[in-house]
């Protein structure tokens, strides 16, 4: 089962569906994965920008304060300074940026831009004496940790340090980050190194000779990344599925018409010859091969009908001869029968027993002809000398029926049996007498071309009607049955002198006239049984070679 | 009895004939389908032996054209053996069915079973009034006594025999006793009723003058 057109297709089906959608799917994956980091890392940067700001513009302004009024400490309230500070962290801002981008990046000015906003509530509260423990050009928010954790949660961290490990300021959920080792070429470019540990993404930031590592956990978006491969592995199944039970439904539809055409052909017997297969509907390649095989059943038909029309001939051709026997000896066995009716009864047996002879004669040579048995022994003849021959015994026969036989004989050499030949005549010969008028005539005539030799032999008998002429070459095909049997003619002459005349590779042709008249015409090639015999020997002997060269 | 056989083979058709006759029966013969056909439509036959592979028309369609017109039973002889022949022989109106080659007694047998299932008489037995025609043996005894009849005598009893109870014509006698070839002019059927009387009494057959004759049950 699994050998099948349709399993094959369907397998081949899943592969290719299979192999589709994980291709597809990993794809989505990827691109959905890099999407997500790239947030990620988007997220971080804006983190960073948010924590640089927080510490710088808050450490500045501390620094600024601290220089400028030792005592003074920020104001806890918040909506009272709100214009003033927005107003000097923007100068602040502008101040900086300007140094900045002197050395660093100009992304960093961007970034600096919305900073201020989320550090102003923070920077009150920040004890001065604190920022001044930094190193001196650093003025840290020592409160702004807290307030990243506020904001962003426990998962997100930073770490403020110097390339020497010095770390500055962390937050407090960054209690054990490993520090990278770093060896920073001042001149370089400055650095954006992007790590991952476990389930931490992290990006280390440099500005000047101070670093800020940036990180937080990524598990919830890898489990949600997770999710969305989970479900597009879910739809993928679903499509591979659909696609399987429709492309098995499909392949169903595809191999019906086979299925058809293969109970149609199972169902055709020797004994139910008449069926043939359904080539209704659209012209597909199918309908052709079903009308192939229609020809096939069409000519496996015709060959097996004449084929039981020949056995059932064959049988009626000696029951009856036997029944005549059987019946004439049970006759005269009845009863006390005088000697001359015995005589009789005798008489007509023999001439029964003869007729079998000759129709299982007939039948023997014409088994041979087919079964390639017959051997023909073929010489030089002429076929003129044979048909002179045939002419001179057979004369009497048509003297008695006071025919003429008029002979035309050109010298015509050819390679062929001459016994073959000669039956082959004389059959003609008999024809020609058999179906003629009392007084009638009979022409034969030999010629030679430059291949072939023309055996000719005409009568002015009664003819032969157009419908059975196809025929006459049939095996037990008669044109007047009653007729044929009172002369003694079994219907098989013409069969066997069309398979001698084939077996030396020539044709057997008739032209008849219902008005009268019958001309029969045989073509032999000169070199015809040889041909044929090379023919049949090089048959065997391409075989043989190809079975040796086979084993070789 | 008269029985027509249709048989393209002369000596076949002659042995048959021949066998026939000897049993008494009035034997017609024709050697080609279309004299068959005419024959067994001109006369009524009591039994008619066919063959199938006939010249000019053929036995299947003898047979078909026969039946339009005669209920005559038809036994078909032939070298056709295989079963979808006999199938179709039966079925096309045939009554029975033969293949050659045949034992003549067995022939003869099925003729005689034929025409008595013909005459509705399914016993070969008849017995009327002390008259037993045993048609298998075709001899007659009265009254346990076997009497000697000649052919034509034994036929012409079992002829009114088989009728009993019913009128059989003159024609009738003619037909069914004399074949194509007998000289009914030498066999007057007056001869023969007059030595049957003789011999099984001359009661068992009622003259209807003008009409025919009668065996009364």
């Amino acid at each position: 089962m699994f050998r099948s057109i349709r399993w094959t297709l369907q397998m081949w089906h899943a592969a290719i569906l299979a192999t589709v959608l994980v291709v597809f799917g990993w794809v989505v994956f990827y691109l959905m994965r890099v999407t997500t980091y790239q947030q990620i890392d988007a997220n971080l940067d804006r983190m960073a920008d948010l924590v640089a700001a927080g510490l710088r513009f808050s450490g500045g302004r501390q620094r600024r304060s601290f220089r400028q009024n030792d005592v003074v400490r920020p104001e806890p309230n918040v909506a009272n300074r709100d214009g003033a500070a927005n107003k000097a962290a923007n100068d602040k801002g502008r101040d900086r940026a300007a140094t900045d981008s002197k050395e660093t990046a100009g992304n960093e000015t961007a970034r600096s831009v919305p900073a201020p906003q989320v550090t102003q509530g923070e920077t009150p509260g920040l004890p001065g004496s604190q920022g001044r423990r930094g190193p001196p050009n650093f003025e840290l928010n020592e409160d702004f940790p807290k307030f990243f954790e506020d904001e962003l949660g426990t998962t997100a961290y930073f770490v403020l340090f110097l390339g020497d490990g010095h770390v500055l300021l962390k937050s407090t959920s960054a209690a054990d980050v490993p520090l990278p080792e770093l060896h920073p070429e001042p001149h370089a470019a400055p650095l954006r190194l992007v790590r991952q540990r476990g389930n931490l993404r992290e990006i280390i930031y440099q500005r000047r000779r101070d670093y800020l590592l940036v990180g937080r956990s990524i598990e919830s978006d890898v489990a949600a990344l997770h999710e969305r491969a989970w479900v597009l592995a879910g739809i993928s199944a679903a499509v591979l599925a659909a696609g399987l039970i429709g492309g098995f439904w499909f392949s169903g539809r595809v191999i019906k018409p086979i299925a058809t055409i293969s109970a149609t052909a199972a169902e055709i017997s020797l004994s139910n010859l008449s069926r043939r297969i359904d080539v209704s509907g659209t012209e597909t390649e199918l309908t052709g091969l079903a009308r192939t095989l229609n020809q096939m059943i069409d000519r496996l038909e015709s060959a097996f009908s004449q084929q039981v029309r020949f056995t059932a001939d064959a049988s009626h051709e000696l029951r009856t001869p036997l029944a005549v026997i059987l019946s004439h000896a049970e006759l005269a066995l009845d009863k006390n029968r005088p000697a001359n009716e015995l005589r009789e009864t005798i008489e007509t047996c023999r001439r029964s027993a003869l007729r079998m002879k000759t129709v299982v004669e007939s039948l023997l040579t014409l088994a041979r002809f087919d079964s390639g048995e017959l051997q023909l022994e073929c010489r030089p003849v002429d076929l003129s000398r044979i048909a002179g021959d045939c002419a001179a015994l057979i004369r009497p026969l048509a003297e008695k029926r006071r025919i003429t036989m008029e002979l035309d004989l050109e010298s015509a050499g050819l390679i062929a049996d001459p016994d073959r030949m000669s039956q082959v005549v004389t059959n003609l010969l008999t024809n020609a007498i058999r179906y003629n008028h009392d007084d009638g005539r009979v022409v034969m005539t030999t010629r030679s071309s430059k291949s072939d030799v023309v055996l000719s032999i005409s009568d002015t008998g009664i003819g032969i009607g157009p419908e059975h002429l196809p025929h006459i070459f049939e095996r037990f095909y008669r044109v007047d049955k009653a007729r044929s049997r009172k002369d003694g003619g079994i219907g098989l002459g013409l069969a066997i002198c069309k398979s001698i005349v084939e077996a030396h590779g020539g044709q057997i042709a008739v032209t008849s006239s219902e008005q009268g008249g019958t001309q029969f015409e045989v073509r032999l090639p000169k070199r015809g049984a040889l041909v044929a015999a090379d023919a049949r020997e090089s048959e065997q002997g391409r075989l043989e070679p190809l079975a040796m060269s086979a084993k070789g | 009895m008269r029985i027509l056989v249709v048989e393209d083979d002369p000596d076949l058709l002659f042995v048959i004939a021949c066998t026939l006759r000897e049993e008494g029966y009035a034997v017609d013969t024709a050697e080609d389908g279309d004299e068959g056909l005419f024959k067994a439509t001109s006369w009524d036959y009591d039994a008619i032996v066919l063959d199938i592979m006939l010249p000019k028309l053929d036995g299947w369609s003898l047979l078909e054209r026969l039946r339009r017109s005669k209920a005559v039973p038809v036994l078909i002889l032939t070298a056709k053996d295989r079963v979808n022949d006999r199938v179709r022989g039966l079925d096309g109106g045939a009554d029975d069915y033969l293949v050659k080659p045949f034992e003549l007694t067995e022939l003869r047998a099925r003729l005689r079973a034929l025409i008595r299932r013909a005459a509705g008489k399914s016993h070969p037995v008849i017995d009327v009034k002390g008259v037993v025609i045993d048609t298998r043996s075709r001899s007659v005894t009265r009254n346990g006594v076997e009497v000697e009849l000649t052919a034509r005598e034994y036929a012409l009893v079992e002829l009114l025999a088989l009728h009993a109870g019913r009128l059989v014509t003159r024609t009738m006698i003619y037909e069914h006793l004399y074949g194509e070839d007998d000289d009914s002019l030498s066999n007057l059927v007056e001869v023969h009723v007059s030595n049957v009387r003789k011999k099984l009494g001359r009661e068992f057959i009622t003259t209807r003058r003008g009409h025919g004759y009668l065996v009364r049950i």
